[in-house]
């Protein structure tokens, strides 16, 4: 029993890596924390459904809104962050707010007040397997979000260690002014960390679709728990960011399945906040250590 | 002078005899939706039920020629705002009655001021059973609540379907503790028990764990108290565990997309009713939803009539035949008693509707339908708990 909740924690603990991997790839490179993160990639899932109404299969809509999230993304930051940057990061996140608001209220207005289905990406019977352990169910769908997990993990480190706009993304999160000064443009940085950002949150929107349908709620509580991810894993570390998301699900799993399931939430957060007793900086955070 | 104090004099009278919220040409009234926001997706659709069945009274000359003017207060489902949003209602705007707010947290939020304040609140798009229980002067139910509900569905299982192993799945949160409290309190009378309560919050996307628990109790039925979304999630979840006993739900389920959203997986599930359905072998109802389409269709044309407006459409269709009931000298205290004197009464849409003094809940009938190749099939008449 212990082992098939460890499973499922790790399967429900992947949307929680994926989405807190969006949130800190951006707060990694802008200092920004996105609010709209949620409802950006709620927004795109709309547009995709949209594809699908049209006559796309489920995966030509994923693959036909991946560039378009990322065009949304740069958009945003572009247009509505920079010009205000050099304010202050209140009014950044003041805006991040807004935008989700706004986004909100549009969703509604442009496709209508009722849920939509979504299909699954990948359909057909779920794999069973009985033992010891009990019954284990694997729907084909989360084994996806496995594999898109690894996958995004395994890019992102490529491009952060081997291309010079993943170099430029960790100079510039080290510290913007120095990496400007060696000839890296902050601007780029940042628009690319929104770009694959944004990605990365529509990417969590299409695979819990199936799961959630599509309504302006449906990122709420990834959004929540993609946060508790990051400060559990660290919020400036990416790794951190999918160690915190696995471990937040195993360690739900855990206390639902042994404690109280009506308590799983609470419980998880005190086990959550004992941890950032013993390490304030997270699993993987780097401290803040300052000259004085 | 002796004019003027006179004249002054029958001002004032009017002034103090005139009704709140009643005038020569309209009665307003308001009500609190969730018009934006997250649930504004059920808000937008009661309000449009709401809009067609007034405009289409007031076209038809309003009631003793006055048009009834609703004000819609967005209070996006959060009992907070309800509360700023039904004070700005009754003492700026000077509402004759709310009708047909929306939210169990939010009715019972502004429950006891308009209680208070002797405002009339026909209708509420809620389930809660204190709003009925005790009952309140000025408070008027017309949907079941879940205490009622809760009971009905135990007595089906046990009774029409003759299930011994029933497990509870609930929302952790008011309605669902109200709904399973409902089911074991039926189930105690058969001296039986639950074989598993299932507590989930409604906002997680993954029950699998949950599930686990569900198949190593052995059910022969379950009941779901959970709303449209997470209770589709919770029977794919079951099926993918083979767990293929019957399902029953509550009627705030009984919607197209609880259809849509759950494809072939909610066949054979079974859901209270408390609308009648529109099925080619009742063509009476037929016909009446076909005249409340049209209705809202002059309103919203070529749009279809979700279940939330049609929650709406009955609001607006209760309080209209109490106005007509209250007659030409409009007063809250007099609509009242108009309501008082509904005795299983039958509108378009509304059917079955009794009050009287002490009592307050509308609807003390149900019946069960059952989802067979993609449609609401009725299975039962009307059943009550006495039966």
């Amino acid at each position: 029993m212990f082992f098939n909740r460890v499973i499922l924690g790790l399967s429900t603990g992947a949307f929680y890596s994926l989405t807190a991997l969006g949130i800190v790839m951006i707060f990694k490179v802008t200092g920004v924390m996105n609010f709209a993160f949620g409802n950006m990639a709620m927004f795109m899932a709309y547009v995709a459904y949209t594809f699908v109404e049209q006559g796309t299969g489920p995966l030509v809509a994923f693959l036909l809104i991946l560039p378009i999230a990322g065009i949304f993304g740069f958009a945003v930051e572009k247009y509505t962050l920079r010009p205000i940057r050099h304010l202050s990061h209140t009014s950044m996140l003041i805006i991040t707010l807004g935008i989700l608001m706004i986004l909100e209220g549009l969703s509604t207005q442009l496709w209508g007040t009722q849920y939509k289905a979504f299909p699954e990406l990948v359909s057909g019977k779920p794999f069973i397997f009985r033992g010891d352990f009990g019954i284990l169910v694997f729907r084909r769908q989360d084994i996806l979000l496995f594999a898109v997990l690894g996958a995004v993990v395994i890019m992102i480190t490529i491009i952060l260690k081997y291309t010079k706009a993943g170099i430029a993304i960790k100079a510039v999160s080290e510290n913007e002014k120095v990496s400007q000064l060696m000839g890296i443009n902050p601007g780029k940085v940042f628009s690319w960390s929104w770009i694959i950002g944004t990605a990365i949150g529509t990417t969590v929107a299409l695979l819990g679709a199936p799961r959630t349908y599509i309504s302006p709620m449906m990122m709420v509580f990834y959004q929540l728990q993609g946060f508790t991810a990051a400060v559990l894993g660290g919020f400036d570390s990416l790794i951190g960011a999918v160690v915190g998301g696995l471990a937040l699900g195993v360690i739900e799993n855990l206390v639902g399945g042994y404690i109280s399931n009506e308590l799983k939430m609470t419980f998880s957060l005190m086990v959550i906040i004992a941890i950032l007793l013993i390490r304030p900086q997270g699993l993987f955070g780097s401290r803040d250590i300052r000259r004085v | 002078m002796k004019r003027l104090f006179i004249v002054v004099m029958v001002l004032l009278s009017i002034l103090t005899l005139a009704e709140v919220g009643v005038y020569k040409d309209k009665v307003v009234i308001g009500t609190f939706q969730a018009l934006s926001g997250p649930y504004a997706v059920i808000g937008q659709e009661m309000s449009k039920g709401m809009n067609a069945y007034f405009n289409w009274v007031n076209r038809n000359g309003g009631v003793y020629e006055r048009k009834i003017e609703l004000i819609i207060a967005d209070d996006q489902l959060n009992p907070s705002k309800t509360v700023v949003e039904v004070k700005r209602l009754v003492e700026s705007d000077k509402v004759f009655a709310i009708v047909g707010g929306l939210g169990s947290y939010g009715c019972l939020a502004v429950m006891d001021y308009l209680e208070q304040n002797r405002v009339p609140f026909v209708y509420q798009g809620a389930g809660t059973s204190l709003l009925v229980n005790p009952p309140k002067r000025y408070i008027f139910a017309v949907q079941p609540d879940y205490t009622f509900e809760g009971q009905l569905i135990a007595k089906f299982l046990v009774e029409n379907l003759n299930k011994k192993r029933i497990g509870i799945i609930y929302m952790s949160n008011d309605v669902g503790e109200e709904g399973r409290a409902a089911v074991k309190t039926r189930l105690e009378k058969y001296k039986m028990k639950p074989v598993i309560e299932v507590g989930y919050n409604p906002l997680e996307t993954d029950y699998s764990a949950l599930a686990i628990n569900v198949l190593n109790a052995n059910v022969d039925s379950i009941v779901i108290y959970g709303f449209i979304t997470d209770t589709v999630r919770w029977i794919k979840t079951l099926r993918d565990y083979g767990i293929s006993a019957p399902v029953v739900t509550t009627y705030a389920n009984a919607d197209p997309a609880f259809l849509t959203l759950g494809g072939k997986q909610v066949e054979g599930v079974y859901l209270t009713g408390w609308v009648p359905l529109a099925t080619p072998d009742r063509p009476e109802f037929l016909r009446d939803y076909q005249r409340a389409v049209a209705i809202f269709q002059e309103t919203y044309p070529n749009q279809p009539m979700s279940s939330y407006a049609v929650a709406g459409f009955i609001a607006a269709e209760v309080f209209v035949q109490g106005l007509l009931r209250a007659g030409a000298d409009l007063t809250r205290e007099g609509l009242v008693q108009a309501l008082e004197t509904f005795k299983n009464w039958d509108g378009i849409l509304t059917k079955d509707i009794t009050w009287g003094p002490n009592l307050r809940r509308g609807k003390s009938s149900m019946y069960f339908m059952k989802v067979e190749k993609g449609v609401f099939v009725s299975v039962t008449d009307l059943m009550t708990l006495q039966d």
